[in-house]
């Protein structure tokens, strides 16, 4: 079982909501998809082993013996990739998004593929006695592309564990791809417009993709969140947790610390949490 | 001596460069000599990415001597600087850039001013 937590908003709670579930379930796999700020890892404390995966993708070689400049592949490359200055292709990796398309146009057969690397894939399969087996994308400094990171994390993933993938923020390609072949999706938010607005943009993406899910509302406060409850109640959705706006979850938090390492009533909300994910996904799967 | 500037808009020698280079909406190129002007679109300007390559593909095509620009970033740069075109760092109108230019008061740029701007 393979279950996403995204947001629509940047800085709501996915990292929280990931980790604290990730600790409260035993023989879980859980996947830092925010390649390009990763920060799971302060909260589960891997030990990440030495070696790495490196994520790599393809970029072209031009061979300037070869090449006629005659531009067919400046003017195929709808990224921006490739430039003609003077009479010499210009190659810019960052923008590149490897399809290929240029070695194909090319007359002369002056352009070759090479390997670069964009990203890598850390983890550490040990993490609290083997309860957690956790893997973590990142970028390269520099990198625009994070979607193949991802993509390559996502190969990892191990179907005799619930796995649990914390997606980067937004509803652009690396959060589609983080959340596309999920069973479930947790869209964490909080009471405020920005939360609704970008709240309002993951539910429509999660009815795109034809993925159920259900609405957490962090830093919640009594009274204070009906901007999402509304909205909640108006399109059918269930909001599954609230994560209160309290003090003592704030400073644990500022000190790097999982709310539920020290908060042990909390683990048995998520497990309940979990349950609840469990018989929403059969429902789908006996309804199909 | 022909010098091309990204600029805001399109209106005649009042138009304001633009610090924005890819995603500028015009390029101006001036004749100093002939004291012409005239506007060329900047078709990079709605690109989904790489805007900064492919303005200065338009720019290196158009073989101006010199470029007027409040700005350049890295990708831009790197492609501009094997173009045979002096780049001067400029502000304020077309008038007043070229006026500069005549009163020798325009910087010559070594290396991008900003960095790559990131789009989704």
């Amino acid at each position: 079982m393979n279950i996403t937590v995204l947001s629509g908003k940047g800085g709501t709670g996915k990292t929280t909501v990931s980790t604290n579930l990730a600790l409260s379930l035993d023989n879980v796999q859980l996947m830092d998809a925010d390649v390009e700020e990763p920060d799971s890892y302060i909260f589960i404390e891997p030990n990440f082993t030495e070696k790495y995966i490196p994520v790599n993708r393809k970029i072209p070689v031009i061979n300037k013996e070869k090449c006629t400049a005659c531009r067919k592949c400046v003017d195929f490359c709808e990224y921006n990739a490739l430039a003609m200055m003077v009479d010499e292709v210009m190659v810019f990796p960052e923008v590149c998004h490897s399809c290929g398309g240029c070695e194909i146009v090319c007359p002369e057969n002056a352009i070759t593929e090479k390997d670069r690397e964009l990203g890598k894939l850390k983890y550490d399969k040990e993490v609290q006695k083997g309860k957690i087996e956790f893997w973590q994308g990142e970028m390269n400094i520099g990198e625009e592309s994070s979607t193949p990171v991802i993509e390559l994390l996502k190969e990892y993933i191990n179907d005799k564990k619930t796995t649990i993938i914390d997606a980067p923020p937004g509803t652009t390609c690396p959060t589609i791809e983080a959340t596309v072949d999920s069973d479930f999706a947790l869209l964490v938010t909080e009471s405020t417009p920005f939360g609704l607005n970008d709240l309002q943009m993951s539910v429509e993406v999660m009815r795109e993709v034809n993925i159920p899910f259900g609405v957490i509302i962090n830093r919640s406060e009594k009274g204070e969140d009906s901007l999402i409850e509304d909205f909640c109640k108006k399109e059918n959705i269930d909001i599954l947790m609230k994560i209160p706006f309290d003090r003592k979850i704030a400073e644990l938090y500022s000190e790097g610390i999982a709310f539920v390492k020290e908060m042990e009533e909390w683990k048995e909300k998520f497990k309940e949490l979990f349950s609840v994910i469990e018989g929403e996904i059969d429902e789908k799967n006996n309804s199909n | 001596m022909e010098v091309i500037m990204p600029v805001k808009n399109n209106n005649g020698w009042e138009a304001e460069l633009n610090p924005r280079f890819g995603r500028t909406p015009f390029f101006a190129v001036v004749n100093i000599e002939k004291n012409s002007l005239e506007f060329i679109n900047n078709t990079a300007q709605n690109a989904d990415s790489g805007a900064g390559v492919e303005a200065a593909q338009l720019v290196a095509d158009q073989d101006s001597d010199f470029m007027f620009t409040p700005n350049v970033g890295p990708r831009a740069f790197s492609g501009l600087k094997k173009l045979n075109m002096k780049i001067y760092l400029a502000n304020g109108t077309i008038q007043e850039a070229v006026e500069d230019y005549k009163n020798d008061e325009l910087e010559e740029v070594n290396e991008a001013t900003n960095k790559a701007q990131h789009d989704h």
